[in-house]
């Protein structure tokens, strides 16, 4: 029995979403990090052609890792399709919306943590994809979605603030 | 001896890379087309051309500084002669192979606390480099993505 797998995706499920904190200076692609050069006038900017705006991709990975983390660990209760499923946010206010980022990722990667054997990694449970889909995809589907979202948020606010040279 | 987590690295970089249908680089560079490579969205600089540069050379720069003989570096990366999207996706995948294979090469999930040389002249243990590329990947997609709905107008 081994858990060499299952603590390398908690570190890397954690080093997407909020970047590894022992090497704090090469933290570029995390969410949080992300967030901390985003102000105010930039969460609801939209570019010229564009539609999503930081906010609303925000939400999205918020949404995702509480219903990723419903399906697949919990009682599957949590779905885009019923309302009120998903713990509610306060949109408009910034710091509740990084407290529930923080409590959806904590929860996700706590039932992560909590497998005991790298061979749980390969088995399928429901997810919210409507398939059962094996652990490991789904979980490293998350970080992905940290990551990808992260670079959009990124490009977002670069143009924004007109220093995209810096990206 | 184990490799569990070499494997996991290499299920991660290859879906990062290719595999992914939603988020990877790859499936990212086939929605596009051929005027979205230089365009560049307005107040922006960087161009999903500039941007693809920097992901395939990154990886080039990375594997010669961690698993080669750091003959690359930011200062002397390795570029494509051309930078037509075919030219572009081929020098790409043979980057992505490159530090693949060195990874896939290590023997033991130990050598994965090894500390390597970094490209900015100092040192990371193997985990975390591989980790930066597969993020470095993934986070760039999201950008290409977001520079082509907005060339495309259809950001949903």
């Amino acid at each position: 029995m081994s858990r060499t797998a299952i603590e390398q995706v908690v570190f890397m499920m954690d080093s997407a979403f909020e970047g590894d904190p022992g090497r704090p200076s090469h933290r570029w692609h995390a969410v949080l990090v992300n967030m901390k050069s985003v102000q105010p006038e930039d969460w609801d900017w939209i570019p010229p052609g564009g539609r999503r705006t930081i906010r609303r991709l925000l939400l999205e990975v918020g949404n995702c890792k509480y219903v990723c983390e419903n399906q697949a660990f919990g009682d599957a209760s949590m779905s885009w399709d019923v309302p009120g499923s998903v713990p509610a946010v306060d949109y408009t206010n910034r710091d509740e919306v990084v407290s529930w980022l923080r409590e959806g990722h904590r929860r996700l990667r706590d039932s992560v943590a909590a497998l005991q054997d790298d061979a749980q990694l390969l088995e399928a449970q429901p997810s919210y994809w409507g398939e059962p889909r094996a652990i490991r995809w789904q979980i490293n589907t998350m970080i992905q979605h940290d990551l990808y979202h992260a670079g959009e948020i990124n490009h977002i606010r670069a143009l924004h603030q007109q220093n995209d040279d810096e990206g | 001896m184990t490799r569990a987590g070499i494997e996991q690295l290499l299920y991660m970089m290859d879906e990062a890379f290719r595999d992914n249908p939603f988020h990877s680089v790859l499936n990212n560079l086939k929605s596009l087309h051929d005027d979205d490579w230089e365009w560049v969205a307005p107040d922006g600089v960087r161009s999903i051309l500039h941007i693809v540069e920097h992901v395939g050379g990154n990886k080039y720069i990375y594997e010669s500084q961690a698993f080669g003989d750091r003959s690359l570096s930011w200062e002397r990366p390795f570029m494509p002669t051309s930078s037509t999207p075919t030219d572009m996706i081929e020098w790409l995948r043979a980057g992505h192979d490159k530090l693949r294979g060195s990874v896939a090469a290590l023997a033991d999930d130990e050598e994965l606390k090894q500390n390597r040389t970094a490209p900015w002249g100092g040192e990371a243990n193997t985990r975390w480099i591989v980790n930066n590329m597969v993020q470095h990947d993934l986070y760039h997609a999201g950008e290409i993505n977001y520079i082509r709905a907005l060339h495309q107008r259809n950001d949903e």
